[in-house]
C-alpha cells in the first residue's frame, strides 16, 4: 500500500524524502546483495527533532522502522521490512564537538568513520576502531554492529570507544543514555545499544572516546610457506607478551587476488602471510617489532619486510583493507563470511575450511584479523553458473558450523542481520534468545525497529516467557520474523 | 519468610534456589565477598550466596581468555592465571574477600582501568540465572563476538538487581616484564590535572596515575604514576616524568611500584563515611575547590585518593559532625550533577533519609525500569536497592 510522502516532507522538505519505485531501489539492500525489499519510503532527516518526528508519524501509521547508515553492512542489517519506512542519517553528517583536554568528540551519526580520524590528525588524535570500509561506513551503523577493525586487537571494538549516545525511541521519544562522564548512574544502556544492529532506537549523536596518535608505529610483513605456520607464529607472538596493534593474516589466493588488484609486490607464491603493526612509545616499539620478528623467523617465515617509511607502511596497509574488493579480480563474485573461533583454533579450522572447500569445488580465500581469531573467509563463485551462488551459502553456512565446533561465534563484526538470524539458534537456547528479547521489548514493546533481524523466531513482548500468538502486525506481514 | 541463606555449590543449584524463591515469591539478595555492597541491605528475604560457586571453569592461556564460576576471589584466580605468566587486570581493594561475581556487578575498578578499561571492557560473556529461576548464557568465551544483544556488559555495575551471574568469561592480559612507579609529591590539584595532559603529550603511556592527598584546605595531593611493559619502555618513560618534574620544580621519586597499590587501596577502604564521585577530568581541580576539599575538611583523618585520568575520586573518612557532612555531601553532589557527573555515597554510618546512596537518576531512568520490570516483573531481586528505586 503506497505511503503519503507528504506529511514527511512536511517535517524533512519534499526533496528529502524518497517515494520514487527507481529511487527506493538505491535503499533496497546493503552490502549483503543478495537479498532485496523495497521500503515504503525514505526519508533522510537533518536533525534529532526530525527523526524523532518522523518516527512518530510512521508509528502512527503502523510502519515499522529501519534504520540506514551507509548501507555497507555485510549481514543484511540495513534492509527494509516490508512497508517500512527507512530513516537514512546519511546527511547527519556534522562533528559536533571536539574535545581534546578529555578525549571525547560528539558526532552525528551519519559522519563517516575515517572522518573522524581525519579531523582529529592535525590535533594528533585519531579515533581507533578501523573498519576495512572505514573510509564509507557511518558512526551510527558502526554502533549499532559494535564494529571492529584491524587495530581492535589492541584498541578494542566501538563498545570501548562509545561513552554515549542521542537516541530516538520506536515512540519517537528522544533520550540520552551514558555521555562524556564515566559510569553514567544506573544500567549501562550504552554497552547495551551498542552492538544491537537498529532494534533498540536510532542514534542521532554519538560521544567518542578518542586517542592520542601513537608516537611510532612499525609495520611488519611476513611470508609463510603455509597457514599452518604463520597461525604458530600469531600465537608466539602473543604468547611472548606483545600485544601488538593488529596481527592480520591472509592465505595465498587472498594475496594472489591483493597483488592483481592493488599492485603490492607481495610474493605469488607464499601460502600465507601476516600483516603486523606494533606501536607505541618509540622507546619499547623497536623492541617489540625485533621481537616480533625473530618470533616470526623462527616459526618459518620465509621473507619478513619491516619498512621504514610511511608510504611503504601505507600501501601495505591498502593492500589488505582492499582484499574484499579484490577479489572481483579472480573471481566473479564472492560472498563474505565473518565467524570466530579461539585464536588456538586457527590452523585446525582453515585446514577444515580446506577441506570443506575442495569437497564443495569452491575456491575459499582467508583474510582475517588473526590476533582475534575473527574469521572472514572469502567464498568464490559464478552467479552465471546455476546453484553456484546456493552452494556459496551453502558453504557459509558449514563454515559458520564449524566456528560453532570450534568454541566461537557466528559474527566477529558484521553482525546477524538478516543473514545470519538461523543460526542464532545452534548458539543460542530459546531461553537465551528470549533473554535478549526482554532487553528488546524494554525499549521496543511494539518491534517496530528493524523487525525480522538477529531473532530465529518471532517473539512478542509479553510479560514473562511463553506461548505466543501472530500479531495483526505479522499476520497482515507488515511486520514479519522477530 | 525468616532469613536465609543459600550457599549454591553449582549454577544448576543456583538456578534450583531461584526458582523456589519464584515459586514462593520470596525477595532475596545476592552476595559474593560482601565488599562492595551499595545501599540497603534487605533484611526481610533470602540471601544468596555465591561463595560456593568456585569453579574455575576454563582457563585458555593461549586466547588469554578464563572462564569462572562467580563466587572466585581475585586472589585465587590470579594465582592461577600467574601460574601461566597472565593476570585479571582489575584491581581490586581486598582480592582475598573481593569475588569475581560481586565485582561484576559493582562494576569493581583501580587505577590501572586507564589502559585497561573496567569489566565492561574484560567481559565477554556470561552464564545467569533470571529471577524466574531459568539459567541462560549471553555472549561468548572468544574475543570479539556480535551475536545478539550482549548481556554480559548490561550485568556490569548493574548491582544484582536483574539476574544472578554464576559464571563469566573473561579477557585477561600477560604480566607485564617490568614495572616502574614514581611519585610526585605535593601537586595542587591543576598541576596533577598538568601532569596528565603533559604525559599525554609526550606520547606516555601510564597504566595508572592516582592521585593521593590529605585533602585539607590546603589541597595537595601526591600524585602516583605507573608504568608497565618491556624494561627498555618503562625506563625511558620513567626518565621522561622526572624530567617533566624537574621542568616544573615538582619534587619526584622512584617508589616501589606496591607501595603505590598499597596506598591507593588503603584511601579506598577508609571509613565509615565514603563516597565516590565521577566527572570530566577536565573539571578535576574546580571540582576539587568545590566539592572534595569542603568534604574532606568535614571529615577526621580524611583520605582523598583521585583518578586524574578517568575523571574518577574518592573520599572516605570519619564525619567530625554528622550533620555537616552529610550538607557537605549533598553539597558536592549537587555540584558535581550540575556538571553532568555523580556522586555516589558507597558507605555511611547512620546515614540520613535525604541523602539517598546514588543521587539523581539520569534522563534514560524510565529505559532502565522498563529493563527492570522485564528482568524481574515482581522486583523480588534486592528491588528498590539501584538508582532511583530500580
Ligand atoms: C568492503 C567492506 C569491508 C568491511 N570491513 C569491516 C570491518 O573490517 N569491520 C567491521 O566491523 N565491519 C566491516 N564491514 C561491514 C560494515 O562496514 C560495518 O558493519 C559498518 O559498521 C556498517 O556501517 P553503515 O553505516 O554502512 O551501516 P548500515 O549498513 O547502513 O547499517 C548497519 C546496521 O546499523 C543500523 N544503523 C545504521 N545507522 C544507525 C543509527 N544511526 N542508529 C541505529 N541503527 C543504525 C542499521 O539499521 C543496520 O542494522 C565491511 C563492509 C564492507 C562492504
Amino acid at each position: 500500500m503506497p505511503v503519503n510522502p507528504q506529511p514527511f516532507a512536511a517535517i524533512v522538505g519534499a526533496e528529502n524524502v524518497v517515494g520514487a519505485p527507481s529511487e527506493l531501489r538505491t535503499y533496497e539492500c546493503d552490502g549483503l546483495t543478495g537479498t532485496r525489499v523495497t521500503p515504503a519510503l525514505v526519508v533522510l532527516p537533518a536533525t534529532t527533532r526530525e527523526v524523532s518526528r518522523c518516527v512518530k508519524l510512521a508509528r502512527d501509521l503502523g510502519m515499522p522502522i529501519v534504520a540506514r547508515g551507509a548501507g555497507t553492512g555485510l549481514s543484511g542489517g540495513a534492509v527494509p521490512s516490508a512497508g517500512c519506512l527507512v530513516v537514512g542519517l546519511s546527511r547527519m553528517k556534522a562533528i559536533l564537538e571536539i574535545d581534546v583536554a578529555n578525549e571525547r568528540v560528539r558526532v552525528q551519526p551519519g559522519v563517516v568513520n575515517l572522518d573522524v580520524s581525519r579531523a582529529l590528525a592535525p590535533l594528533g588524535y585519531y579515533y581507533a576502531p578501523d573498519p576495512s570500509s572505514q573510509s564509507v561506513c557511518s558512526i551510527g551503523g558502526n554502533v549499532a554492529e559494535n564494529a571492529g577493525g584491524a587495530h581492535c586487537l589492541k584498541y578494542g571494538f566501538t563498545v570501548n570507544h562509545a561513552l554515549g549516545a542521542t537516541l530516538v525511541l520506536a515512540d519517537g521519544s528522544v533520550t540520552e543514555i551514558g555521555g562524556p562522564v564515566l559510569d553514567c548512574l544506573g544500567y549501562d544502556l550504552m554497552a547495551a545499544v551498542v552492538g544491537s544492529e537498529g532494534m533498540l532506537g536510532i542514534v542521532t549523536e554519538v560521544w567518542l572516546r578518542v586517542l592520542r596518535l601513537p608516537e611510532k608505529t612499525r609495520t611488519i610483513f611476513a611470508t609463510f610457506a603455509t597457514t599452518g605456520q604463520a597461525g604458530d607464529a600469531v600465537s608466539a607472538i602473543v604468547a611472548r607478551g606483545i600485544v601488538p596493534a593488529a596481527v592480520e593474516m591472509m592465505d595465498g589466493l587472498a594475496i594472489e587476488a591483493i597483488v592483481s588488484a592493488t599492485g603490492v609486490d607481495w610474493p605469488l607464491d607464499a601460502g600465507a602471510a601476516l600483516l603486523i603493526d606494533v606501536d607505541g612509545i618509540a622507546a619499547e616499539v623497536e623492541e617489540t617489532a625485533h621481537e616480533t620478528i625473530a618470533l616470526m623467523t623462527a616459526c618459518g617465515a620465509i621473507e619478513v619486510r619491516s619498512p621504514h617509511d610511511d608510504e611503504q607502511r601505507a600501501l601495505m596497509w591498502k593492500g589488505r583493507k582492499g582484499a574484499f574488493a579484490a577479489m572481483g579480480r579472480i573471481s566473479p563474485n564472492y560472498y563474505v563470511q565473518d565467524g570466530v573461533i579461539p585464536r588456538k583454533e586457527i590452523a585446525a579450522v582453515l585446514r577444515e575450511i580446506a577441506e570443506l572447500a575442495s569437497t564443495s569445488g569452491l575456491r575459499v580465500a582467508n583474510v582475517f584479523h588473526a590476533g582475534d581469531g575473527n574469521l572472514h573467509p572469502l567464498v568464490l563463485y559464478d552467479a552465471r553458473v546455476a546453484g553456484e551462488e546456493e552452494l556459496a551459502e551453502r558453504v557459509g553456512g558449514e563454515i559458520l558450523r564449524i566456528c560453532i565446533d570450534h568454541g566461537g561465534s557466528i559474527t566477529g563484526e558484521h553482525g546477524v542481520g538478516l543473514d545470519k538470524a538461523v543460526y542464532m539458534s545452534e548458539l543460542f537456547t530459546d531461553d537465551d534468545l528470549e533473554t535478549m528479547n526482554m532487553l528488546r521489548c524494554a525499549f521496543d514493546p511494539e518491534r517496530a525497529l528493524n523487525p525480522g533481524k538477529v531473532f530465529p523466531t518471532p517473539r512478542l513482548c509479553g510479560d514473562r516467557p511463553g506461548p505466543f500468538a501472530l500479531t495483526s502486525f505479522e499476520r497482515d506481514g507488515v511486520a514479519g520474523r522477530g | 519468610m525468616t532469613d536465609r541463606t543459600l550457599v549454591p555449590q553449582t549454577a544448576a543449584e543456583a538456578a534450583a534456589s531461584l526458582q523456589a524463591c519464584a515459586n514462593e515469591r520470596t525477595s532475596l539478595a545476592f552476595e559474593g565477598g560482601g565488599t562492595h555492597t551499595i545501599g540497603r541491605r534487605d533484611r526481610d528475604g533470602v540471601v544468596l550466596s555465591t561463595r560456593g560457586l568456585r569453579r574455575i571453569v576454563e582457563y585458555v592461556p593461549e586466547d588469554q581468555t578464563v572462564t569462572v564460576e562467580a563466587g572466585v576471589t581475585f586472589a585465587e584466580l590470579s594465582r592461577v592465571l600467574a601460574e601461566r605468566g597472565q593476570r585479571l587486570a582489575v584491581d581490586v581493594a581486598e582480592p582475598d574477600r573481593s569475588t569475581i561475581g560481586g565485582a561484576i556487578a559493582a562494576n569493581a575498578f583501580g587505577p590501572r582501568r586507564m589502559r585497561f578499561g573496567s569489566f565492561k571492557d574484560l567481559i565477554l560473556g556470561v552464564g545467569l540465572v533470571r529471577a524466574d529461576g531459568v539459567p541462560v548464557r549471553a555472549g561468548g568465551k572468544v574475543v570479539k563476538n556480535v551475536a545478539g544483544f550482549d548481556l554480559s556488559k548490561l550485568m556490569v555495575g548493574s548491582h544484582g538487581t536483574l539476574a544472578l551471574v554464576t559464571s563469566a568469561t573473561l579477557r585477561v592480559h600477560p604480566l607485564p616484564q617490568a614495572t616502574r612507579a614514581v611519585r610526585l609529591t605535593g601537586l595542587a590539584p591543576d598541576a596533577v590535572w598538568e601532569l596528565v595532559l603533559e604525559m599525554r603529550s609526550r606520547h606516555l603511556e601510564p597504566v595508572a596515575v592516582s592521585a593521593l592527598g590529605r585533602a585539607s584546605a590546603s589541597s595537595r595531593y601526591d600524585a602516583d604514576v605507573a608504568f608497565e611493559g618491556f624494561p627498555a619502555g618503562v625506563d625511558s618513560q620513567t626518565a621522561c616524568v622526572f624530567e617533566i618534574a624537574r621542568e616544573r620544580g615538582w619534587s619526584v621519586e622512584a617508589v616501589d611500584p606496591a607501595s603505590a597499590r598499597d596506598g591507593d587501596a588503603r584511601a579506598r577502604t577508609a571509613g565509615p563515611l565514603r563516597v565516590r564521585g565521577t566527572v570530566l577530568p577536565s573539571d578535576f581541580a574546580a571540582i576539587d575547590a568545590l566539592a572534595i576539599a569542603p568534604l574532606a575538611a568535614c571529615l577526621d583523618d580524611p583520605s582523598v585518593c583521585a583518578y586524574p585520568a578517568l575523571g574518577i575520586f574518592f573520599v572516605a573518612g570519619k564525619p567530625k559532625m554528622p550533620q555537616r557532612a552529610f550538607d557537605a555531601v549533598a553539597n558536592a553532589r549537587a555540584c558535581i550533577e550540575s556538571g553532568g557527573g555523580s556522586l555516589v555515597v558507597e558507605d555511611a554510618p547512620r546515614m540520613p533519609a535525604e541523602i539517598e546512596p546514588w543521587g539523581t537518576p539520569p534522563p534514560s531512568i524510565r529505559l532502565m525500569r522498563e529493563i527492570k520490570a522485564r528482568f524481574d516483573p515482581e522486583g523480588r531481586i534486592r528491588s528498590g536497592a539501584f538508582v532511583g528505586g530500580l
